[in-house]
């Protein structure tokens, strides 16, 4: 739909003194599909994400149908705090959560659709996918003390079980609230946040990032990327990352 | 050779339930259930139906899907049926009987017999083992989709991703059904899910065998062991080892590659048939959509 569809309208319109997040599939002025997220508050349409990183492998297919989007920031709400919102996919990148806290957010929220897969009995859960999501929430939300919101889908379509398991992690990476697995339910967790005032204080790590190296070493990362050569690199374990093989160097 | 019919009603075969499962394929059963019998529940509700109907062999898989059913949408939806061929073993049918006594499903008998001997005729006795037990599995489908008409219900699928990975199937035969909810479990897991759940002892123990003729076996046709090739098929496939990675966990290189060859031989019959492309849309190509679109159910 449009931003502007009557149908998102009639959505905002009900939240007075209400915060919502909502998503669905965008179409842009110059029609391109995303994959987006509003936050609806008292009666506005106040910010709307595009899920920067589609999955595309595995069971995935998003890039064939969708636009990826291109800016990530955390929004001011209404509830007297910064959102970071986010689609699924978009917490498998670091850079997703790096950049949302760095951008002042406190609680960090990912609206998901994952397909549950690997039952193995090992399994935290007996549920390979919902292990991975739950390392990743308590990890996020210690590494950038702040509270996360995962929101998780429920139901079946065609062979994929999307698992449910919502939560709600605090900004130390403790877990305040887990839905349960597999159930559909309306939940209501209460948090303060004098807790991510309390952990960043005790446990600044946020304020010990260091954004300008970040963005030096990441300029000489793509830099080097895009003068990549198609030769293989001679791999002695000097270089790694994404430096680029020595190409000028003479072949005798 | 004849059959005696010491060796159709003999002793059963017994395996011992314990040290088959290699504890890289033990599933957390619990969330397999939930997740197989949601599925089933929401094929149903996709396509508008509220009754299923299966082929019950008396073997471990249908036995299984028919619990799975019951315990999923209720087994007064469900009916079950007999398809013996006149050298099925009697067993068979007979541990069929027990999983619809215990579960209190509808069921029904229809003997094939006629249906594949009419066609080879009398004249026709050396068809091959080969031609016999695919028509059989096509005649008990042919059978199996009236049934989804008179029942009013979708056809269930029974087969298992071993199976399914080597081709141990007939096209258009077992493998064809509206869905497949233990078509991602290897036989290993089947059995650890069947045990669970309970299903008769007596099909949990015996020797898998798609009983085409007396004293057949699926691991005496095959040569393996299913606890050996689910967990070589779960390192190949699953896990994606390559052959030499393979080979040093100890697989024997001759099973690798005659495996590999199976799975790669296969693939036509897990696969849709190609439609030559000519017009601007074309289905399965760039006419994509869900199987069951929104909207789409019949009621």
């Amino acid at each position: 739909m449009r931003l502007d569809d009557p149908r998102l309208a009639a959505l905002a319109a009900e939240t007075r003194d209400l915060s919502v997040v909502v998503s669905f599939v965008e179409e842009s002025d110059d029609h391109r599909l995303f994959i987006s997220a509003a936050l609806l508050e008292d009666g506005e349409l106040r910010h709307v994400h595009r899920k920067v990183f589609l999955a595309n492998y595995g069971l995935f297919d998003e890039r064939r149908f969708f636009a990826s989007g291109s800016v990530m920031r955390a929004v001011a709400s209404r509830l007297g705090l910064r959102l970071g919102i986010c689609i699924c996919e978009d917490f498998w990148h670091l850079a997703t959560p790096a950049l949302l806290a760095l951008d002042g957010a406190h609680l960090l929220i990912n609206i998901s659709s994952s397909p549950g897969r690997d039952v193995a009995a090992i399994n935290e859960v007996g549920l390979g996918t919902a292990s991975s999501w739950r390392w990743m929430d308590r990890t996020y939300a210690q590494l950038t003390t702040s509270y996360v919101v995962f929101v998780n889908r429920v139901g079946v379509d065609e062979s994929i079980t999307f698992w449910g398991g919502s939560e709600v992690v605090g900004p130390a990476g403790d877990t305040r609230f887990g839905a349960p697995l597999h159930d559909e339910g309306l939940f209501t967790v209460e948090i303060d946040l004098a807790d991510v005032r309390r952990e960043r204080i005790a446990v600044p790590l946020l304020r010990d990032e260091q954004p300008e190296l970040l963005l030096r070493q990441i300029e000489r990362l793509v830099r080097a990327r895009a003068s990549e050569h198609p030769v293989a690199p001679v791999m002695d374990g000097s270089q790694g990352g994404l430096a680029p093989p020595a190409a000028h160097e003479a072949v005798p | 050779m004849p059959v005696s019919a010491a060796q159709l009603t003999g002793p059963p075969a017994a395996r011992p339930l314990d040290g088959e499962l290699p504890a890289e394929l033990a599933i957390d059963t619990d969330v397999a259930r939930r997740i197989i019998g949601g599925f089933i529940r929401a094929q149903c509700d996709q396509a508008g139906f509220d009754r299923l109907v299966l082929a019950l062999s008396g073997g471990i898989d249908s036995a299984l899907v028919a619990y799975l059913v019951a315990e999923s949408i209720g087994a007064e939806r469900l009916l079950c049926l007999l398809m013996p061929y006149r050298t099925s073993s009697p067993r068979s049918r007979a541990d069929a009987e027990e999983v619809v006594r215990r579960l209190g499903c509808a069921s029904e008998l229809v003997d094939i017999s006629t249906m594949v001997d009419g066609y080879f005729g009398p004249e026709r006795t050396d068809a091959s083992p080969l031609r016999r037990g695919n028509l059989a599995a096509r005649m008990r489908m042919a059978v199996l989709y009236d049934h989804s008409v008179t029942w009013n219900g979708l056809v269930v699928g029974t087969s298992n991703k071993t199976e399914s990975l080597i081709g141990y199937t007939t096209l258009f035969g077992d493998s064809a059904c509206a869905f497949a909810p233990i078509g991602d479990l290897y036989k290993s897991q089947v059995r650890q899910l069947a045990a669970v759940m309970a299903v008769p002892d007596p099909i949990l123990r015996k020797e898998p065998s798609a009983d085409l003729w007396a004293g057949q076996t699926d691991e005496g046709e095959m040569g393996l062991r299913y606890a050996d090739l689910d967990r070589l098929l779960f390192w190949m496939v699953d896990r994606r080892r390559r052959p030499p990675e393979l080979a040093a966990m100890g697989f024997e290189p001759a099973v690798i590659e005659r495996v590999e060859r199976l799975v790669a031989a296969s693939e036509f019959k897990r696969q849709v048939p190609p439609v030559a492309k000519v017009g601007p849309r074309t289905a399965g190509i760039d006419h994509l959509y869900p199987r069951r679109r929104p909207g789409s159910a019949r009621r």
